[in-house]
């Protein structure tokens, strides 16, 4: 297919003029029911929320929580729709999503009239939603969210240069609580729900009452038994519905997909599935549950293919499924995920936008013996996507020397067909990001290599996790260290005219008078000295955040994933996985940092072609009038094309960031790690940064990922991958994403 | 010129049209043809020469500073290089802020060209690619070429191919082609009169040598031989000559496949970069699925109809 038969398909779809692909007839129909919808907000969780909370005044805070989602899930409306067969739906309409008011009522208020025409991710709420929205709710939370608690310890203007400032940001941690997860579905497959409500009864049965320590475990217990039978009555509830919709159905086909859709229902999640249809089931409802819960994005299936062949083996062998079956219910799973968009503030939409909720598909990677682990299921997750072409979720191969050269083909084909699918993890970098995470610098994580080895898979975007022994938001401040070369020119200050809060302010801090950097070093300390310092902010006030989220914000739905956490008597937010990680810090604009002091260097110490001075004076004029010198720095080495002049700085400032971050611990006892991950963030915070040494004007996109910036790596991708290799990368214990965009046309035909 | 050095004016990286799988090409300068279609005059002229994209200029004036010679002036407000008296110095290349200009042609030894080359064998591996020597004419550096390929066969282990026009010594192929895994062979035109009138030289030994290719290719078993022949309207696209060298082809020795590679201009361009004139009447590109093209395949299966027949660089069986 030619680049602009692609670029019409893509349109097609958005438009949902060929929305109607997919394998079979009935998901066809499925996918055009997705694409009629518009993104909707829906407020039964905030009314669930603001009733209980109201009639719990002054009791425990994790009590509140606890009733507060068993009453959501009690009280659910069950919706099926016609050709369904996965029972479950987050919101009461297609493409809805929940309204997480504890984390949004401070801002809402402001946006509400807007919402249906704000410029990044626009969302339909009714008329009388959004009465009851500000009349009820909103003015009962607008004190109580994160951000509002958070802002208490702070003054106005950090509050919102840590919102809007574009240089240490954490806009994304206060308002997204709940993400970020690979649920323990390994746990569920085999145990059910039951399993956890043993558990947590015996826990309490064995509490110790003269134990200080059982007064808070005692609501800890009897509040997840409430939750967990809140879970159970909406699956009974679902196969009621279901139930009732076969007794009126007159299609005979139809009466018995609702029918075991019932006897599903009646088994799942409580129970341990029993065949692939039940496995599936339980993958989709409670991957719902968690974004009913959570107000974030990012959690992910995580190794679908390993948790879920006993059951396809089973069903292939005793003649109950076939691999089109399995396909089949793949291909739904991936429309009602595709279904969930994210709620995001305003201020975060500037440069999330894109309702993309960031759920993951693992297929491949290597098993306990450091053997290839792919199977069936590997080939028929990646196939499924070339036929129903949506966005989420996205599908993931680990890749290994071992993997079978056929599975890179069928991985490879559809990254041929131009969505961005599938995203390639190296699983032997991932193994060394793992053993490191949240270890600091001189330590280890508490991961074991057999657990990395089976359920280590990346979430989100691609920040490493191991299923069911992890928690917490990996995605939590952003740094734009392309900023950090300017700011030491201008004295800390933001340049006038860019977006954002704090124009003409002082953003970081004042480095002192430029006559000091007299060497190219002295000018590149100073670099390192204002990365340090937006680093240190960002953590300084995510942590405190933590702290809050720690205390006030439970995630009971969260802890019964997390292996471990029961028993524990510690709720995920507060610490109770193996693995507690974040608040993380992230890389933005990395490539506009390198090619920036490479410009430097070259131009003014190396040259001397300019000064210093000149070069803050055509930084403050967005180099108006200063044309020869901003060809000057646009001809300087540029990173992305195997030139150690570039490459040697850019791996040094590389280092140093993740050390820098790696140094510091986190409120709930663990470091920190950083990552290279934010997907478009480059072009929000691009538009928030003033003109960079590099060339690059006021306002304009940085480079994004850890790619080069667009169009310097001229010599060719493979070029450029030389001066990607040259990264150390299992320091960035988060996680690093690289984007390469190579045209239809370079691509190789197999015939 | 030192005897280990070889005068190229270009490395492409990640190319996938010339040769099986990701490769590397190496454009070695100087030619003995002037095709009136060259899409690559860079790769003409042996010695090395400037070239001005006046597009990217910004009539900063540097380069007329810089000049020893005085070749450049502002007529009309635009620079205006005068190529006759230009000497290839390359005093202005580095003062111009706009990356406007550049020296033609560099003089590389066999060492550095081999550790250039070697920066890209990471990703030959899988798609069992490799190294193509293209230009220009290989044929004219044929010593150090086979010396470069030999080294890249035998250290790195590389697929290796060359593009020629095969108009040089019989001998001086067969050493060329006894390092390669495939030689891609020119066919401009059959008839020697329009040879000589679009390409200035005769065809004969070329014909005679694509024959021995064959002959060498099928008698070793090695190299793969597919003749290319660039498609020009009005040139050599009519039925006539389509035939005649359907005829040919289909008599020589192990059937090779015929790979038709249709015109495309982007080369014009480089033309006047270099102070040159473009010969050929001004005409569109060919789509590779232009009827044309589709009609010389029929007609070229039909005379030669144990020959495979190709259309476009990515399309050759490898």
């Amino acid at each position: 297919m030619s680049e602009s038969a692609g670029a019409k398909m893509g349109l097609e779809i958005r438009d949902g003029k060929i929305a109607k692909v997919g394998s079979t007839k009935r998901i066809q129909e499925l996918n055009g029911m997705l694409h009629a919808e518009r993104p909707n907000g829906d407020i039964f969780r905030a009314r669930v929320l603001t009733k209980v909370y109201k009639e719990t005044e002054g009791q425990p805070q994790i009590r509140r929580r606890y009733k507060a989602s068993a009453e959501l899930y009690r009280t659910m409306k069950p919706i099926i729709y016609n050709h369904e067969r996965l029972a479950g739906w987050p919101a009461s309409r297609i493409r809805g999503v929940q309204i997480a008011i504890e984390m949004h009522a401070h801002w809402l208020a402001d946006d509400l009239d807007n919402m249906e025409i704000r410029p990044y991710d626009p969302f339909q709420i009714s008329e009388a939603d959004k009465k009851e929205l500000r009349e009820e709710l909103i003015p009962y939370w607008k004190d109580k969210t994160l951000t509002s608690l958070w802002a208490q310890y702070l003054n106005e203007d950090e509050v919102n240069k840590m919102q809007a400032g574009g240089f240490a940001d954490i806009v994304n941690y206060i308002t997204s609580h709940g993400s970020h997860f690979l649920p323990d579905y390994p746990y569920l497959m085999e145990h059910g729900f039951a399993g956890q409500y043993e558990t947590a009864k015996k826990c309490l049965e064995e509490l110790d009452p003269q134990d200080p320590a059982s007064i808070d475990k005692k609501e800890f217990y009897e509040g997840l038994m409430e939750v967990l039978l809140g879970i159970k009555q909406l699956a009974d509830n679902y196969a009621d519905t279901a139930a009732e919709m076969a007794r009126h159905e007159n299609d005979p086909i139809r009466k018995k997909e609702l029918l075991e859709m019932e006897e599903c229902m009646r088994h799942v999640p409580w129970n341990p599935p029993r065949n692939f249809y039940e496995a599936i089931e339980v993958v989709w409802l409670i991957f719902c549950m968690l974004f009913i819960e959570g107000a974030g994005p990012s959690v992910s299936y995580g190794r679908f293919d390993q948790y879920m062949y006993p059951f396809y083996k089973k069903g292939i062998e005793d003649g109950t499924l076939t691999p089109e079956l399995a396909m089949e219910f793949i291909e739904e799973l991936y429309i009602k995920t595709t279904s969930n968009p994210w709620f995001q503030s305003t201020g975060l939409a500037y440069y999330f936008g894109g309702y993309y909720r960031y759920p993951h598909v693992d297929v491949g990677g290597i098993d306990i013996n450091r053997r290839d682990a792919s199977n069936e299921l590997s080939y028929l997750c990646l196939r499924a996507m070339r036929y129903v072409k949506t966005t989420a979720p996205s599908v993931s191969l680990l890749l290994h020397q071992k993997t079978p050269d056929d599975l890179l083909l069928e991985a490879v084909k559809l990254a041929a067909e131009g969505m961005g699918h599938p995203s390639f993890f190296n699983v032997e970098s991932m193994i060394g990001m793992l053993e490191n995470r949240t270890g600091g610098l001189y330590g280890k994580s508490p991961y074991t290599i057999e657990q990395i080895l089976e359920w280590g898979s990346p979430i989100g975007c691609v920040e490493p996790g191991v299923m069911g022994y992890q928690y917490g938001h990996t995605d939590s401040c952003i740094i734009n260290v392309g900023y950090a070369p300017t700011l030491v020119l201008t004295h800390g200050v933001k340049p006038e005219g860019v977006d954002g809060y704090g124009a003409g302010k002082l953003l970081s801090f004042d480095g002192g008078d430029l006559s000091q950097y007299k060497t190219y070093e002295d000018y590149f300390k100073a670099v390192k000295d204002q990365i340090e310092w937006a680093i240190k902010a960002a953590h300084k006030n995510a942590i405190i955040a933590e702290k809050i989220l720690a205390e006030q914000f439970q995630l009971p739905t969260y802890t019964l994933l997390t292996r471990g956490a029961v028993e524990k008597g510690i709720d995920a937010a507060a610490g109770g996985a193996l693995c507690n990680v974040g608040p993380t810090i992230q890389v933005v604009g990395f490539g506009t940092l390198a090619d920036s002091v490479a410009a430097v260097k070259k131009v003014i110490y190396e040259d001397k072609a300019y000064t210093i001075e000149d070069l803050k004076a055509a930084i403050d004029a967005n180099f108006e009038g200063y044309e020869d010198l901003r060809a000057k720095l646009l001809a300087a080495p540029k990173y992305g094309n195997d030139n150690d002049y570039v490459d040697n700085d850019a791996a040094e400032l590389w280092t140093f960031f993740a050390n820098t971050t790696r140094s510091l611990k986190n409120y709930r006892g663990s470091y920190c790690d950083p990552a290279v991950q934010m997907v478009q963030a480059h072009i929000g915070f691009g538009a928030m940064t003033g003109p960079t040494p590099n060339g690059r004007l006021a306002g304009h996109p940085l480079a994004d990922t850890m790619s080069a910036t667009q169009q310097a790596d001229t010599h060719g991708p493979t070029f450029a991958a030389r001066s990607y290799g040259k990264l150390n990368y299992p320091i960035y214990t988060n996680g690093t994403l690289l984007n390469m965009w190579i045209s239809n046309s370079e691509l190789i035909a197999r015939k | 010129m030192d005897s280990n050095e070889i005068n190229i004016f270009d490395i492409g990286h990640y190319r996938n049209e010339d040769g099986p799988g990701i490769r590397t090409i190496v454009f070695f300068k100087g030619c003995p043809l002037r095709c009136k279609w060259c899409s690559n005059p860079f790769g003409l002229a042996a010695k090395p020469q400037l070239a001005f994209n006046e597009n990217k200029c910004i009539r900063c004036e540097a380069c007329i500073k810089a000049c020893p010679l005085g070749c450049n002036q502002l007529i009309d407000g635009k620079i205006v290089v005068d190529f006759d008296k230009c000497n290839a110095c390359g005093k202005c290349v580095p003062v111009c802020p706009a990356k406007a200009r550049k020296i033609i042609g560099e003089k590389v030894s066999i060492d550095e060209l081999y550790e250039r080359i070697k920066k890209d064998s990471a990703f030959y591996r899988r798609s069992k690619g490799g190294l193509t020597l293209s230009g220009g004419e290989v044929l004219q550096q044929y010593e150090k070429a086979v010396e470069l390929l030999k080294r890249c066969r035998s250290c790195l282990f590389m697929n290796t191919a060359i593009e020629t026009s095969a108009y040089g010594a019989w001998e001086h192929l067969k050493a060329l082609a006894n390092q390669c895994d495939l030689v891609f062979v020119d066919l401009k035109h059959i008839d020697n009169e329009k040879h000589i009138k679009y390409t200035g030289v005769s065809n004969e030994l070329i014909l005679d040598n694509i024959k021995k290719l064959c002959e060498m290719s099928v008698e070793n078993g090695t190299p793969k031989i597919i003749i290319r022949r660039p498609i020009i309207a009005g040139i050599n696209d009519d039925d006539e000559t389509t035939i005649a060298i359907a005829k040919f082809v289909s008599d020589l020795p192990g059937y090779p496949e015929i790979n038709l590679l249709p015109y495309h201009n982007l080369g014009e361009s480089k033309y006047s970069m270099i102070g040159e004139d473009y010969e050929l009447e001004k005409m569109d590109m060919m789509d590779v699925r232009s009827p044309i093209l589709k009609r010389i395949q029929d007609l070229t299966s039909q005379y030669a109809p144990k020959n495979r027949v190709s259309i476009g660089g990515g399309e050759i069986e490898t």
